[in-house]
């Protein structure tokens, strides 16, 4: 695998852990209890994190910021539940890249990261598992 | 790398451990099925592992001898419902996992298989406490 298309990786998902941390904190002002409120907030911070430590690699990487997004199309998911479970099906499918990024680098700092992404959103697909019993 | 913190967050497992191990006590005495139990049980041992496993590390870290806090008892809800005993245990599962993946990325490859594999043990037992909400 070439740096090129890993820094695209890295690029895409950088902008997936935005969108993430931008829907959870929409989730934490409908959530119906405290509880709830709580963990999404702290997803929340977990990919604002994770969005940062995207954005240093891509910056190693290219030696550039990361471009703009362009158009970003909001969700059309209004209910907390409904949004609970898009962010269900997306942290399953972040666990699977970043594990697959991980086997893909060798670079040991790069590796760590995405270690701790993964695990992360395999929490993530718990604690959001919890939220919908 | 041996970072200085890296005992006192052992430490802090451990004692995290003890209070599992009361809860995980109190859930096998009030397990409405034979299922439920076998479950309970699972992560009890698995429990068990994980404290031998860092008492062995945090020996090896700070040279001296794991000795438990008092009386965690205290500091525990009282569970009125066996469900009740396994939410709390599912967050401090969740608890757990992000302490012991933390505490992998600070480590050197010498502890880097046993807390890998603490953190999917304990990713199992997350999962086992879910799958009791189901039944």
């Amino acid at each position: 695998m070439s740096d090129v298309t890993f820094a695209e990786l890295v690029l895409d998902s950088y902008y997936d852990e935005l969108g993430a941390y931008a829907r959870y904190m929409r989730m934490a002002g409908l959530a119906p209890t405290e509880e709830a409120r709580r963990i999404v907030t702290m997803n929340a911070q977990d990919e604002f994190r994770h969005a940062e430590s995207f954005e240093d690699i891509y910056k190693e990487l290219t030696g550039a910021q990361p471009p703009p997004r362009g158009m970003y199309v909001t969700d059309p998911e209004e209910s907390f539940e409904g949004l609970l479970r898009l962010q269900l099906a997306d942290e399953l499918a972040d666990t699977a890249k970043y594990k697959n990024m991980y086997l893909m680098t060798t670079n040991p700092g790069y590796r760590d990261i995405l270690f701790g992404a993964a695990q992360d959103e395999l929490l993530h697909t718990m604690l959001d598992t919890y939220l919908l019993m | 790398m041996t970072n200085s913190t890296m005992p006192a967050m052992v430490k802090t497992m451990l004692n995290e451990l003890k209070e599992l191990t009361i809860v995980y006590g109190y859930m096998l005495q009030n397990a409405p099925t034979e299922e439920s139990r076998r479950i309970v049980e699972l992560n009890l041992q698995t429990v068990r592992m994980t404290k031998e496993t860092l008492m062995d590390i945090y020996r090896v870290l700070s040279g001296e001898t794991y000795a438990p806090i008092a009386d965690p008892i205290l500091e525990l809800p009282v569970f009125t419902t066996f469900m009740e005993a396994a939410r709390y245990a599912f967050f401090k599962e969740t608890q757990l996992i992000r302490r012991v993946k933390d505490l992998y990325l600070m480590t050197d490859h010498c502890y880097r298989d046993q807390l890998f594999n603490i953190i999917v043990e304990h990713q199992l037992n997350a999962m086992r406490l879910l799958y009791l909400d189901t039944l």
